[in-house]
């Protein structure tokens, strides 16, 4: 893995951990009170794993090289976590301003 | 209507976002930061080798240093212990000493210096001990020739800490472990089924691995009219894990009361093996009694929960080949047993839990020089909530899929077809246009990523330019 990937993977595992974190209690309510809206969403995951498993073959369709896709990738990543980031130097910003003696 | 619909989805869309990133960095993260802090002492917080230098080179002394020093403190376990020797390049080819840390009192080191005269004056003082045991060597006999204590204003007399890597190092954790596998030799117990292994204890001090067969089988039992264990050996394969297939790196033999070592070359899984050989002749063809004895596997992840150190035993079974594995257990704490007693703050807590050993083995492998850890300690921490089914699937999905997107290898597509009975297979395409057009497919994939690339610098200059001016919050805006 070139290190474009093993930041996008990093990014990507990061972002899908909070969101199994954060919606734990609700998958859990869901479960426990109503078992099969439960099971209807993990089709809909299952719908969605067997779509993405043929992406290796489209890729290969298309005939674009690997780090073509490895750059489209890391860009958007980069755009659309800019502005967490932006958001957070700013919330510092104004954390120090309120602070500051 | 159509824009109005478009507004409220920008809407609800942007207030989804943002109420789940302030959630999770304000709630979630300080949280298990927390968490990860409190179950960690303070110095294992900062033992990584962002603080060192780089032109600090350490390497591991001989055994026989450590058996000499075991031999002058009978009190004194080796296993309890991290030896090296270090190059100060600062004060030229002077060789510092020979170090040891006590893994048991971290507190606690010693300099095992042979040529203290000349270093006294130029490496430097320092002290963060009170209670200093040390030694000095004679480098010709490889002998320890004084061994003592000081208190603080002895160690004053001692070479100091003026290489960054040593003070660095000796905060550094050792893993210990032991294989929990004792079944005794079958021979023993003709009635029993168990197959009998060597039990190993190994540590792991960065990348340096050290193991040793501890005699749980009586070797000598095994043939009989052999006379002592010289007559066996163990044959250590060191291998990578790589999920489905397993590469083979290292393969050595020694005697069953020698040490075993192999220096990691990166982070990753490893599967060590033990097996107890007879030297008979011609060696090594015979293996002893196959029957009886298995070889032994053990698996060691070499990660962030590696230099985290720890000390433990690995839990070791007969597969159904008839091998002994043996596994650490998991960092993580399963989960899944409190979702089925609808344990609502137990279980978030222990997804908390879990959350905050994630990042604080993340912390310690953020300052080491591999990250191949990414992919294995993810799968490991969502193994522990792996049952719960949700909401969180659909989000989790196609974001698992993003993220294969750069690593996604191309195979021959195998789909059913209903009413046939048989499955449509297309093949890698890529392969077809390499046969097929050669060049021409080189040169069209050339000119794609040319494009590819023009694109992705526009786009970077132009968040760039966004930043002009630091009141415009347009970037925001637009993307969330």
């Amino acid at each position: 893995m070139s290190i474009v990937d093993l930041l996008i993977v990093g990014v990507f595992n990061l972002v899908i951990l909070l969101i199994k974190v954060l919606l734990y209690p609700v998958d859990l309510l869901i479960n426990t009170f109503i078992p099969s809206l439960g099971t209807a969403f993990s089709s809909i995951a299952d719908f969605l794993d067997i779509t993405f498993s043929y992406i290796g073959w489209a890729i290969s369709v298309t005939g674009i090289p690997s780090i073509g896709i490895a750059l489209i990738v890391a860009y958007w990543t980069f755009k659309l976590t800019l502005p967490i980031q932006v958001w957070f130097m700013k919330l510092a910003l104004s954390w120090y301003r309120t602070l500051k003696p | 209507m159509v824009k109005g619909i478009k507004n409220k989805c920008a809407s609800f869309s942007q207030f989804f976002v943002t109420s789940l990133v302030v959630f999770s960095l304000l709630v979630s993260l300080p949280l298990s930061l927390f968490l990860s802090v409190i179950s960690a002492p303070p110095a294992k917080a900062f033992s990584s080798s962002f603080f060192t230098l780089p032109e600090c080179t350490v390497e591991f002394d001989e055994v026989a240093a450590i058996e000499s020093y075991a031999t002058a403190n009978p009190a004194f376990d080796p296993q309890d212990s991290v030896w090296y020797t270090a190059q100060d390049p600062d004060f030229g080819p002077h060789d510092i000493g020979l170090w040891w840390v006590d893994a048991n009192a971290p507190g606690e080191y010693a300099i095992l210096d042979h040529n203290e005269t000349t270093l006294e004056n130029s490496v430097g003082i320092g002290s963060t001990s009170s209670n200093v045991n040390f030694a000095l060597l004679n480098p010709t006999t490889e002998e320890f020739e004084t061994t003592g204590s000081t208190s603080g204003s002895g160690w004053g007399q001692r070479p100091g800490l003026t290489c960054a890597n040593m003070i660095s190092e000796k905060f550094m954790d050792v893993l210990q472990r032991t294989t929990s596998y004792d079944t005794a030799y079958p021979g023993d117990n003709p009635d029993s089924d168990e197959k009998a292994a060597p039990r190993i204890t190994y540590s792991i001090d960065q990348f340096q691995l050290r193991a040793n067969y501890e005699e749980n089988l009586d070797l000598n039992d095994l043939i009989e009219g052999t006379e002592n264990d010289s007559n066996y050996k163990i044959v250590w394969t060191v291998q990578e894990d790589h999920g489905d297939t397993v590469e083979t790196l290292f393969t050595y033999a020694t005697m069953p009361d020698e040490t075993f070592k192999y220096k990691f070359n990166y982070q990753g899984a490893y599967v060590l093996t033990a097996t107890v050989l007879w030297r008979g002749t011609p060696y090594p063809a015979l293996s002893i009694a196959e029957e009886d004895i298995a070889p032994i596997f053990i698996v060691i992840p070499v990660d962030g929960s590696t230099y985290a150190g720890d000390t433990g035993v690995d839990t070791c079974a007969e597969n159904s080949e008839g091998y002994v594995w043996c596994e650490a257990q998991s960092e993580y704490e399963d989960c899944s047993t409190l979702f089925g007693d609808f344990d609502i703050v137990g279980g978030f807590g222990c997804v908390l839990g879990n959350f905050g050993t994630f990042l604080r083995i993340l912390f310690f492998t953020i300052f080491t020089p591999n990250t191949r850890w990414i992919s294995t300690q993810f799968s490991k921490i969502t193994e522990s909530f792996n049952d719960n089914e949700g909401i969180s699937d659909v989000i989790v999905a196609p974001l698992e899929s993003i993220a294969t997107l750069t690593t996604a290898g191309c195979s021959t597509a195998n789909i059913p077809l209903p009413f046939v009975g048989s499955n449509l297979q297309l093949p890698c395409m890529t392969t077809i246009y390499n046969t097929y057009l050669g060049a021409l497919f080189t040169l069209y994939q050339t000119i794609v990523t040319g494009i590819i690339s023009y694109y992705v610098i526009l786009g970077f200059l132009a968040t760039a330019k966004g930043f002009k001016d630091p009141q415009n919050d347009r970037i925001e805006a637009a993307s969330l």
